[in-house]
C-alpha cells in the first residue's frame, strides 16, 4: 500500500481541486442547491438570536459616544441580516400551511391542498426532516469526494475512527437522535403547527379565522381566545396528542395546561436548551482545555493553585448559586437575554468547568509527557508550538467527548431549575417548565403535559451521551466500556 | 607517572561542552533525590564520550541537565555547564531555547514514542528546518529527503510522506537523527539510541553516528548501560553510578585496565568476556537513591573489595593511568602506591576541602 499519492506532492488543497476541479464541483453545486433552498431560513435562525439586546446591553455599559458608535456600527449587520433572512425558501408555513377552518360542504379552507391541517403539517414536517436529512448526506458525501480525490494520503488514523463508528449501533442511535433535536431546535419556527410568537408570546395579538357554526360564517377569534378553549386540564377537558382543538387546530402533541400548543413550544424550548448547551458547554470546554494544558506543561504550582481553584468552585453548591445569581442577576440586562436563558448557560459553564478539567488533566498530562513532546522541545520548539502541535489536539479529542456528555448535564440542570421556576422565565418555552405546568395532571387524561416533555429531555440526554460512547469507542477502541471517570464529567444537572 | 590525585578545575579551551561538578536535584514531597551529584567531564568537536551506568544512575538526568530540559520538581543546584564556552546554568527558558536544536540537539531512547504518530515523519523533520534553517514549503521537503538519504533511508522521496508507524524500528531510529541533524547541532546527545533496537540494527545505528560524527566534525554524548557499545563507538568513557562518576578513562584503557571494583564488575558480567562454560559474575543490589551529599563510598555496600574506611570517607577522583594517558578513578583503593591508611586521609582531606567548597 502506498501511502501517499505522487500526484499530489506539495500541493495545498486549493490546487488539488483546481487540477481536478470535477467531483468537487458536482459536490459543491448540489450544496449550493440544497443551502439557496433554505438560505433565508438560516439567516432567520442567526438573526432570531437576541442581538440587539447583547448590543444594548454592552452599549449601555459604555461611555455614550463609545456605546452609540457600537449600535452604529452593529445596525449595518443587523439591516443586511434581517434583508437575508426575507428570502423567500421553500420549506415555510406560507408555502404548506396547516391552519384553516373547516367549512362544512367545502371541506377545508386555506390549507396546504385542502389538506386536514394534520396531513398539511405532516407533510410539512416530513418534508423538513427529509430536507435535513439530505442536507447531512450531502455533508459526508463531501467528507467522502475530499477522501477519495483530493487527500493527498490515502490512509490516516480517522479511517479507523470512521469505521469503527459506522459499526457502532449505540452511537449511531445517539446521532440520530441528536441530529433530530437540532434539526427541530433550527427549524422550529416552520416545524410546529403555529408559531412561537402568536401562539405562546402575544396570543391575543393575534388572531386566527374559525368557522362559526351557530352563525354560519367564517369568524375571526384571537389566539388568546382560541387557547381559553384548548386548556387540557384533565377530567372534561383535555386536548391530547394529534387532536383537532373547537377552533379547528391541529395539535400534533395535545396541549398545555393554559390551551397552548405543546409541540409548538417544545420546538422553541429545543432551541433554547440547545443554546444553553452550547454556550455553557463552550465556555467551560474552553476554560478546562486552557487549564489542562496549562496545567500539564506548567505542573507544580500552576497545577496545585488551579485544583485548589477547581475544588472551590466545586464545593460550592451549586444549585444555591445558580438560584441566587439568577435572583440577583435578574433584572441586569444579561438576565433578560431569552428570559434569564443566557444568564443560565454563563452561570453553567462558570460553574462546570472543573469536572471537564479534571477529566482530560490526565490526559493532557499523558500528552505531555510524551517522549516526542520532549523531542521537539529538544529541538528547540517554543512552547506555543510545542502545545499547539502536540499536546491540544490529543487533549481535545478527550474533551471533545466529554463536552459532549456535559451537554446533557447541562439540558438537565436547565430543565430542572425551570421546573423549579428559578430557570428561564414566561414566555420563554422550556422543557422544564411544561413538565412543571403538567405536574398536576400527570395521573389525568392530560398526561401528555409532563410526560412527553419529560421523554424528550431523556432521549436527549442518553442521545447525547450515546454518541459521545460512540465517539469515545472510536477514537480508541481499547476503552470500550469507559471508566469511573466519565461519572464525574456526565454527572447531572443542578 | 606515579599516580597522584586529579588536577582541579582543569579547563579546556577547545572543549565543546565542559561539564563542572553538576548536581540536579529533585525535591519531591517525601524525599530529596540528588540524581546528578558532582559530575565532571569534557567533551571535544569530533570526539565521542560514552556516558555507562546501570539504571538508575543518573545517565539520563545529565544529559536533560545539558539539555535544559529538567522539569519541576527537578532543578541543577551546584555546577556549572559550560558550552562554547558559555555558561548554560542559570539560563532562562528563552535562552536554552537558543542552544536547543541549533547548537545542542538529543536523540531519545525509543524512536517510536519520539516521533509524534499523527505526524507524517517529513512533517516532523520539517518542523525542525523551519525553526533552524528557515526553510518552508518544496525548498524543507527537498532539505527533508537529502536528510532521510544522508542518514541511509532509501527510497526516501516516499519515506517522507509516510507516518511513523509506517517504518520499522531502525528506520524510526534514523528519522530520528535525521529530525537531530536538520538542526545542524554541533553535540549530539543520544541518549540510549540503541537500545530499543534489534542487535544487527544496532550495528547499523551506531556506524552511522560514527560515520556523521566524522562527516559533520560534532561531538556527540553516547549514553548507554551496554559496555559493548561503549567499547564501539566511545573515545572516552565515563562510568557513573548513584549520581556519580567513578571512573573516567580513555576506552582502551577502561576495557584493558578497569580500576574501579564497578567497573570491574560491569565488565565481568558482559557475555562474551568470560570463558565459556563460566559462570557469568553479577552485582547484588542495585543503585541506591543518593538522597543526602555522600560521605561514603556509595557503592561500598556491593563492593566486593570494601573495607572500614569505605564507609566513613567519600572518595574524590585519582589518577590512576599506568601510561600517562588521563585515567582517573573515584575509589579508597587509590593511589596504589601510597598505604592504604594514607591514601584514606587523603580522601578524606580532599573530600572536605570540596565540600567547604560547596559550603560556601
Amino acid at each position: 500500500m502506498s501511502a501517499y499519492r505522487e500526484e499530489f506532492e506539495d500541493k495545498p488543497v486549493r490546487e488539488r481541486i483546481s487540477d481536478n476541479p470535477g467531483p468537487a464541483t458536482r459536490w459543491a453545486a448540489v450544496m449550493v442547491a440544497l443551502l439557496a433552498l433554505e438560505f433565508g431560513a438560516l439567516m432567520t435562525f442567526i438573526m432570531s438570536l437576541p442581538w440587539d439586546l447583547l448590543v444594548g446591553g454592552v452599549a449601555s455599559n459604555l461611555p455614550a459616544g463609545l456605546g452609540e458608535g457600537l449600535r452604529t456600527i452593529a445596525s449595518y449587520p443587523a439591516a443586511a441580516g434581517n434583508a437575508l433572512a426575507d428570502i423567500p425558501t421553500l420549506l415555510t408555513r406560507d408555502l404548506i400551511p396547516n391552519q384553516g377552518y373547516e367549512h362544512p360542504t367545502n371541506g377545508w379552507q386555506g390549507t396546504f391542498l385542502g389538506l386536514s391541517p394534520a396531513v398539511a403539517w405532516a407533510v410539512r414536517a416530513t418534508l423538513i426532516y427529509a430536507y435535513s436529512a439530505a442536507v447531512l448526506y450531502w455533508v459526508w458525501r463531501g467528507y467522502l469526494v475530499f477522501r477519495e480525490h483530493y487527500r493527498y494520503a490515502d490512509w490516516t488514523p480517522s479511517d479507523d475512527m470512521v469505521e469503527r463508528f459506522r459499526t457502532h449501533r449505540w452511537g449511531q442511535f445517539g446521532l440520530v437522535i441528536v441530529a433530530a433535536f437540532i434539526v427541530m431546535a433550527i427549524f422550529a419556527p416552520a416545524l410546529g403547527p403555529t408559531t412561537a410568537e402568536a401562539n405562546i408570546r402575544a396570543p391575543y395579538s393575534n388572531t386566527i379565522q374559525h368557522w362559526d357554526e351557530d352563525m354560519g360564517q367564517v369568524q375571526e377569534a384571537t389566539v388568546g381566545t382560541a387557547n381559553l378553549a384548548s386548556q387540557s386540564q384533565g377530567g372534561g377537558s383535555n386536548f391530547g396528542p394529534g387532536s383537532y382543538d373547537p377552533y379547528g387546530r391541529f395539535h400534533p402533541f395535545g396541549t398545555l395546561s393554559n390551551g397552548k400548543d405543546l409541540f409548538t413550544f417544545m420546538a422553541h424550548g429545543a432551541r433554547i436548551s440547545l443554546f444553553i448547551g452550547i454556550v455553557a458547554i463552550g465556555i467551560s470546554g474552553s476554560i478546562a482545555l486552557a487549564l489542562s494544558i496549562l496545567t500539564a506543561y506548567y505542573k507544580g504550582l500552576a497545577d496545585l493553585v488551579t485544583v485548589v481553584v477547581a475544588d472551590a468552585f466545586q464545593s460550592m453548591p451549586r444549585l444555591l448559586v445558580l438560584i441566587m445569581l439568577s435572583v440577583v442577576l435578574a433584572d441586569h440586562w444579561i438576565g433578560t437575554i431569552f428570559d434569564g436563558g443566557l444568564l443560565l448557560a454563563l452561570l453553567f459553564g462558570i460553574w462546570s468547568w472543573p469536572g471537564l478539567w479534571r477529566v482530560v488533566r490526565g490526559p493532557a498530562f499523558q500528552a505531555a509527557e510524551q517522549d516526542w513532546v520532549d523531542a521537539a522541545e529538544s529541538y528547540g520548539q517554543p512552547t506555543w508550538d510545542l502545545v499547539k502541535t502536540h499536546i491540544a489536539p490529543y487533549t481535545f479529542t478527550y474533551l471533545f467527548i466529554y463536552m459532549a456528555m456535559s451537554i446533557g448535564g447541562v439540558m438537565i440542570g436547565t430543565a430542572g431549575l425551570s421546573f423549579l421556576g428559578i430557570g428561564i422565565n414566561p414566555p420563554t418555552p422550556e422543557w422544564g417548565r411544561a413538565v412543571a405546568l403538567g405536574q398536576d395532571y400527570v395521573a389525568t387524561q392530560s398526561w401528555h403535559i409532563s410526560i412527553l416533555p419529560g421523554i424528550a429531555v431523556t432521549l436527549v440526554v442518553v442521545a447525547f451521551n450515546a454518541l459521545s460512547d460512540g465517539i469515545r469507542d472510536a477514537n480508541d477502541p481499547q476503552s470500550e466500556g469507559g471508566g469511573a471517570e466519565e461519572v464525574g464529567a456526565a454527572g447531572g444537572g443542578a | 607517572m606515579s599516580q597522584s590525585f586529579a588536577a582541579e578545575a582543569e579547563t579546556d579551551e577547545d572543549a565543546l561542552l565542559q561539564v563542572e561538578n553538576l548536581q540536579t536535584v529533585f525535591f519531591t514531597d517525601k524525599e530529596t533525590i540528588r540524581a546528578v551529584d558532582g559530575v565532571s567531564f569534557d567533551i571535544k568537536r569530533g570526539e565521542t564520550v560514552g556516558i555507562v551506568g546501570e539504571s538508575g544512575s543518573g545517565k539520563s538526568v545529565t544529559a536533560r541537565s545539558i539539555m535544559g530540559l529538567i522539569d519541576s520538581p527537578g532543578r541543577i543546584v551546584e555546577g556549572s555547564i559550560k558550552y562554547k564556552g558559555d555558561e548554560l546554568v542559570g539560563n532562562s527558558e528563552k535562552q536554552w531555547r537558543q542552544y536547543r536544536g541549533g547548537e545542542i540537539a538529543m536523540i531519545f531512547q525509543d524512536p517510536l514514542s519520539s516521533l509524534n504518530p499523527v505526524y507524517t515523519v517529513g512533517n516532523q523533520i520539517k518542523e525542525a528546518l523551519r525553526l533552524h534553517q528557515g526553510l518552508r514549503g518544496a525548498e524543507a521537503t527537498q532539505e527533508a529527503i537529502e536528510l532521510l538519504e544522508a542518514v541511509g533511508i532509501p527510497d526516501a522521496p516516499r519515506r517522507v510522506k509516510e507516518f511513523p508507524h509506517e517504518f520499522s524500528g531502525g528506520m524510526r531510529q534514523r528519522a530520528v537523527i535525521a529530525t537531530a541533524l536538520a538542526c545542524e547541532p554541533d553535540l549530539l546527545i543520544a541518549d540510549e539510541p540503541t537500545t530499543a533496537l534489534d542487535v544487527t540494527i544496532q550495528a547499523q545505528i551506531l556506524d552511522l553516528l560514527m560515520e556523521l560524527k566524522d562527516e559533520r566534525d560534532i561531538g556527540i554524548m553516547f549514553i548507554t548501560h551496554d559496555m559493548g557499545v561503549i567499547a564501539e563507538v566511545a573515545d572516552r568513557v565515563n562510568v557513573m553510578y548513584a549520581g556519580e562518576i567513578v571512573e573516567q578513562a580513555p576506552v582502551e584503557n577502561l576495557y584493558q585496565n578497569p580500576m574501579h571494583p564497578y567497573t570491574q564488575g560491569l565488565l565481568r558480567s558482559i557475555p562474551g568476556r568470560t570463558e565459556r562454560g563460566e559462570k557469568l559474575a553479577t552485582m547484588e543490589g542495585e543503585v541506591p537513591t543518593a538522597n543526602a551529599p555522600a560521605t561514603d563510598c556509595r557503592f561500598a555496600p556491593r563492593c566486593p573489595e570494601a573495607f572500614e574506611g569505605c564507609s566513613e570517607v567519600h572518595p574524590v577522583p585519582v589518577q590512576v593511568s599506568k601510561d600517562g594517558s588521563d585515567h582517573t578513578a573515584s575509589c579508597l583503593l587509590y593511589p596504589e602506591d601510597v598505604p592504604r591508611d594514607e591514601a584514606v586521609e587523603m580522601h578524606r582531606s580532599r573530600s572536605t576541602a570540596t565540600e567547604e567548597v560547596v559550603e560556601e
